[in-house]
Parts: structure tokens; sequence; C-alpha cells
């Protein structure tokens, strides 16, 4: 008989890594079924547009995924020395591209979602050693590339229209924040249950707050994701524009608005992914908090309110400062309330900031 | 959430018992508290008495001492449980044994008479630590707690000898609170050992100030730490003796017996034979210094590919090349288990798990990833590591967490 030499521990845990990621894509499903009905098949019972533009977000996502998928492929050929090992994670290879094009606006050309999925994996994740070790999510990496050479392409709001709602909402302009104005910025598209259902103009997987956050919930209670990083990063936008709404006369309605309008819920749930987050709990409650703070103040600060990844990216390079302050906080818990009391002083005094600018 | 609920396995070996302590070839492996660095006082080919000390570790005043009358046969090597090959001293067990003769009163020893005994007689803890008992007692305490929680699957021995020596362990404990003037004493018992529960408070009636605490079954809730927590709800820095407080698995307490009881030291223990491939588990009755071979083939196995040989419990305990493990005091259990085939690993994707479950609070994998530099791995406390082995049991991407924290601990 023969001895296995093992240093244990001699049981493990059933969850892998493997079932991790193969949860956080079924969990996808939905989202990507409700991008189709609403991008794809309501256009297409109209029976009167060119099928290649019906199907042109269908297109988008598959050239998205094909593009991540090669990218990584080809790399590993190259140095398949270095990484050899992390050969055998095919279905991972797809996701920087498939977040990268739920991201983008219905209308952007092949050629930007190519480059945009090159730069995502390559630059994103593939060059830093792959799988794991990655310090930006590639994902946010690609998208900010594209802000980068394409601006216009992402400001301009037509874009974000599919055939069906370039005829209904021709005449209304893009999202300005800075007028809080029910009249403006909700009434056009209905009520705040169409932002919740996602029946409204939008990037192409990202509109559906409804079944965002139902992910949410159960990539939570199923562990894929650091729940503490979203909850953390929704509260504390949802309190800075509820003062910042407070201070203009205005309801609740404005933050919930500011929750569902825009990809913030996507980002506050697929892309703040667990490898560019910090791994200790202060650590994450203070990034979320950090996330929130940037989020508004590229809301209401900057001309182009939709670029909330860019602070993404920002985050990602404090991880480990973050986690150096959550480190210490476990030495001593103390360190840990006086570090998100720090925080959140630093929110309110930013909300008080930006609702006298406005 | 740093504890993990496992599956039941005791009910393998917890109700059966066989006595394989005859054996004549004695093994003491040159250890104290995980250290080698100790001094040996005999010599081949010289006789040597029950109770006398072979080998002597001078910074903490303590010696390792004979099991058995007998002769030096060898001073050679033997696998130690922690899969390290260590010197050991082989005595060959010859002659009368010495008769055990029994003092009537434990209560009337003095506490410097106390502490003589336990250094005399080689009491160390027999939980896993293998540290001098005696220095724990050293400082002005007010509580013991008796540690009977046996927190890892499958290991069963701690309760066998609770079970069968209920009556000298409350005579004990009742001695060494009257010996060291103790405020109170709690005795821990898993809440899964139902049986020892009622044992144990239905013979505790007369002792007002031992009380009898049913703990959750978790792990690691066996490491004092967690324990205190539990029980008092105190929290200490680096020893639980400063706060008063002092712990001891309910085998040490047994040794302690015999030490008071008898002037002896122990020379047999039960160890628990688990684990799969184990055709009839058991506990068995092995002396102090048995060479597993030598009784391995009383335990029938069940055939079959590669196995793994573990001593100690499935969290704590290690894989060992060959089957010639030497029985010492802190060995608890010998497993047989099945090699898990499907050890693919993956890349760590931070997902923070191991941060989460540490009872120890430190961060696992910020350890992993700079267990290369000595400077930043300062700030990050490693030696607090207590090798329970959750950060490599949750890993999902069966990375060993605990090796690199163990290799950071060790660097420094």
């Amino acid at each position: 008989m023969k001895y296995a030499i093992d240093s244990g521990p001699h049981i493990r845990d059933e969850d892998s890594t493997d079932l991790i990621y193969k949860r956080l894509l079924l969990v996808l499903i939905p989202l990507l079924l409700f991008s189709v009905y609403k991008n794809v098949f309501l256009v297409f019972i109209e029976n009167k547009y060119p099928l290649l533009d019906v199907f042109y977000p269908l297109i988008v996502i598959i050239v998205a995924c094909i593009t991540s998928f090669f990218t990584e492929r080809i790399y590993l050929k190259i140095e398949s020395n270095r990484l050899g090992y992390k050969k055998n994670l095919p279905f991972y290879s797809i996701i920087p591209g498939l977040f990268l094009s739920l991201l983008l606006p219905i209308n952007v050309p092949i050629y930007v979602v190519i480059l945009g999925a090159i730069v995502a994996t390559l630059f994103g994740k593939m060059i830093y050693g792959g799988f794991g070790e990655n310090l930006f999510n590639p994902a946010a990496l690609g998208y900010v590339i594209i802000i980068l050479l394409f601006g216009s392409l992402l400001s301009n709001f037509s874009n974000y229209l599919n055939p069906l709602e370039l005829e209904k909402y021709s005449s209304v302009v893009t999202l300005d924040y800075t007028s809080i104005n029910y009249n403006n910025l909700v009434s056009p598209y209905g009520n705040l249950f169409n932002f919740l259902f996602g029946t409204v103009p939008g990037s192409i997987g990202t509109t559906n707050a409804f079944l965002i956050l139902l992910s949410f919930v159960f990539l939570s209670i199923l562990k894929v994701i650091k729940w503490k990083v979203t909850l953390s990063y929704l509260l504390t936008v949802f309190i800075m524009t509820f003062m910042i709404a407070s201070n203009h006369g205005e309801g609740i309605w404005f933050p919930i608005f500011n929750l569902l309008s825009g990809s913030l819920l996507f980002i506050a749930v697929f892309m703040t992914d667990p490898v560019t987050t910090p791994t200790t709990s202060v650590g994450q409650i203070l990034y979320g908090l950090g996330l929130g703070v940037l989020t508004v103040c590229v809301r209401f600060l900057t001309d182009n309110p939709e670029r909330i990844l860019v602070a993404v990216i920002l985050m990602n390079i404090l991880v480990l400062l973050l986690d150096r302050l959550g480190v210490k906080s476990k030495q001593d818990s103390n360190y840990g309330y006086i570090f998100v009391l720090i925080g959140v002083i630093f929110a309110v005094i930013v909300s008080y900031f930006v609702s006298r600018t406005i | 959430m740093n504890k993990i609920e496992f599956e039941d396995k005791d009910y393998l070996s917890k109700d059966k018992l066989i006595d394989l302590s005859d054996i004549d070839t004695i093994y003491m492996p040159l250890v104290v508290n995980f250290s080698t660095d100790v001094e040996i006082l005999v010599k081949k080919g010289k006789k040597i008495k029950k109770n006398d000390p072979i080998a002597i570790k001078k910074d903490l005043d303590f010696s390792i001492v004979s099991p058995v009358n007998g002769i030096i046969n060898d001073i050679s090597e033997c696998v130690y449980l922690d899969g390290r090959t260590v010197k050991c001293v082989v005595i060959e067990k010859k002659g009368r044994q010495p008769k055990e003769e029994m003092v009537e009163d434990i209560n009337a020893y003095t506490k410097e008479e106390y502490l003589e005994l336990l250094k005399k007689y080689g009491v160390t803890s027999m939980g896993g630590g293998n540290f001098p008992t005696y220095i724990k007692y050293e400082p002005i305490l007010k509580t013991l707690i008796v540690n009977a929680v046996e927190c890892e699957p499958y290991i069963t021995s701690d309760y066998v000898l609770a079970k069968e020596y209920f009556k000298e362990i409350i005579e004990t404990i009742n001695a060494i609170i009257s010996i060291n003037k103790l405020r109170e004493c709690f005795i821990a018992i898993n809440e899964k050992y139902s049986d020892l529960l009622s044992i144990y408070s239905n013979n505790t009636i007369n002792y007002s100030k031992i009380h009898i605490v049913s703990v959750k079954d978790f792990y690691p809730i066996g490491w004092e730490k967690t324990l205190i927590k539990e029980i008092t709800k105190e929290s200490y820095d680096k020893l639980p003796q400063e706060k008063g407080i002092v712990v001891n698995n309910i085998s040490t307490i047994y040794s302690i017996y015999k030490a008071l009881k008898y002037n002896t030291c122990i020379d047999k223990r039960f160890v628990t034979i688990s684990g799969e491939r184990v055709k009839e588990p058991t506990n068995a009755l092995l002396r102090i210094g048995t060479n597993l071979k030598d009784v391995l083939p009383n335990i029938e196995l069940i055939a079959g590919d590669t196995i793994k040989y573990v001593s100690g419990g499935p969290m704590m305990g290690r894989a060992l090349p060959k089957n010639d493990l030497i029985v010492t005091q802190n060995l608890n259990g010998i497993l047989f288990l099945d090699d898990i085939e499907d050890k693919k690993v993956y890349p760590c994707f931070r997902c923070g798990k191991c941060v989460e479950m540490c009872p120890a609070n430190i961060v696992p994998v910020l350890i992993k990833d700079k267990v290369n530099n000595p400077e930043a791995l300062k700030k990050l406390n490693p030696e607090k590591c207590i090798e329970c082995g959750m950060c490599s049991f949750i890993c999902p991407s069966n990375i060993d967490v605990r090796s690199f924290v163990k290799k950071a601990k060790r660097s420094r």
C-alpha cells in the first residue's frame, strides 16, 4: 500500500472556484435574456427594421465574448511556460468581454467592441499573470480605454437607444443629474418602476435593476461576491444623494433614481469582483464608501455622469492600502470603527460640497 | 463566522476499546513543546528506572522521563507526529516494573510540592501542545478550565478517557482547586457527548466550585482562546494566564492524577484509530513510546490504492510517509483515510474566505502573498497562527493556505 504525504487538512470544503464562477455566469443568464427580450425581441416583432439592426446587440455580446476568449488563448500559447497551469480555466476567459459588452451602448461600432475586449483581456488580466492576479477590473479597464479613445461615442445619448426607442425618445436629451427635477429626469421614461424593471434606454445589459438586485441576493447567499462592498457602496450613494436632494428640497425619489439609473447597480454588483476588491471586512466597507463618494463626484461634478467605471479603476489602485487599514482593524477593532467613521464624515462633507456646487 | 460544523464521525470509534499496551520496546522522541533542543542524559547500554530523566530541555527546566524500567538499547531516530524525523532513545523494557504506591490524600500537597511533582513526572499538555504543565501553574490563578470538547471529527480518545476515569478526574480537579486556591473550575464538555455531561453533572453535585459546561460543537472550540471566550467571555492577548485562567486537556488532568496519586509519570494513553480505511475503528490503549508499526498488525485495514496515514485529527494532523510513528503523550489519534483524488489547485481570486474564517484574526491571503518578504510580514502577525487549518479547509481554490502561513511563521 502506498502512503500519500500531505500536510493537511484532510477534509476540505466542497465549494470550489470552478463552481463559484459557474454560478456567476448562471446568475447572468436572466440579465442576458432580459436584454435580448428588450433590445432584440421587442424590436423584432415590429417587423419593420433590418435584421442586422435587430440582432445587433446580440452580435456585440457574442463578438466581445469570442474576442476575449481568443485573446486569452493566444496569450496563453505565447506565454505557456509561465502560465501553463492556468490553461485549464476555459470558461473564465469570456468574462471580461461579456461584462464589457453589457456595459456598452447599443449602437457601438463592432471595432470598438473588439478593441475594448482585447484591451480588457490583455491589459486588464493576462499581462498581470491571468485569472486572479489582475490589479484592475478587466472590463472596467476596457471601458475606460474606450472612454479615452471614443469618448463622444459614450456620451452621445442616441447611441443608447435601440431602433424602437430611437423613434420614441428622439426629443429627449442626455441625463443631467445636476438638475434635480422629477419632470426632467424621470417623467420622460414613465416613472421609477420603469427604471426598476429596466424598460428605459441604457447600456446593453444593465437596465433591469430588479434582476440585478435579485442577482445580488443570490450571489451573496452563494458567496460569489463580497456583499459588504456592494452594500456599503449602495448605502453611500443613497445617503449622499439623499442629502443632496434634501438640500434642494427634493424627496426620496432622487436617491432611488440615482441607484436605479445608469449602470450603477450593475457596477455595484458585478464590477466589484473579488479579485480587485479588498479581502478584509473593513477594507471592503471602505472600498464601497470610497467608490460611492467618487461616483457622486463623477455624476455631479463632471460632464459625463456615466463614467463611474473610472471611479472603479481609481479604487482598484487603492485596494492594497485599504487592505492595510483592514489588517490594522483586525488586530484592534477600534481602528475599524475609526476608519469607517472618518470615511462617513468625509462622505458627508463631500455631499455638502456637491450640493452647494450644483 | 469563524467556525466550522463538521459531519459526525465519532460514532465510528466512540464505544470501542482494545488494549494494545503489551509492548517491550519503547521509543522516546527527544522533543519538548515541538523543540528538539534538548540535552540527552543517558548512555547506551545503561539501566534506567521508571520516572528517571532521559533528556532535559534547559530553558524550560523540564525533562522527559522514562515510562518503564529497562535498558537503554540505542539512541536512534524516529518519526514524530508532526512528520519530522527526530532523535529518540530506545528503551528495552526489562526486569520488575515498579509497584505503584497510592497517596491517600492528594489535597494535602502545597503548591510548591505540586509544581515539583508535575515537573518531576514530566506532565505535559496532552491535547497537542506538549507544553510543560507546571509552567502553566506557576502564576497566581483563579480559574481552571478542563477541556473535554474534542472538536475534530473522528477523534474520541478524550471521550473514552473521560468516561473511563471520571472518578479520578473529579478527585484530581478538586485537589488542583484546593492546592492552587482556585475560585472555580469549568469542565467544558462537547454537547455531542450527552452521556459524559450527565455523568459529570451527577458526580460533581457535592463540589460547589466545579461547574459542568456544555459547549457547542464546532471547530475550533478546542482552542484555548475560543473556549475561554465561549465560557467566561474573556479574551486575552498572548496567554490565558494573563487573566488568571489555566486550561488543561482532560487527558492532562489524568496525567496530573498519576503524578499526585501514584507519584509516577503517565505510561499509557488512549489513541483513536479510525478513518474510512479502518475496518473496525476503535480506541486503543497504548503505551507511551510504542512504535505504531509494532501494534498495527492488530488493526485490519481496507485494502485499496493510496492511503493517508494521519497523525492526529483530519484538520491538524499530518499524513506521514511511513507507518512507524511513535505514540507520544500528545498523540490523540491515528486516521487511515482515502487520498482525495480531485485536488486541482486554482489560482487565488481573493475571495477573502480565509480572512473571514481565521479564528486568530490574521489575514492568511495577504500572508501568502508576502511569504517571501519578511519586512512586510512584520505587520501581518503570522506568529499568531494556531495552524488550525481552517483557511486551507475553506479555500475554494484548494490552495494549502496554512502551509504558507506556517512558513511565514517560521521565517520570523
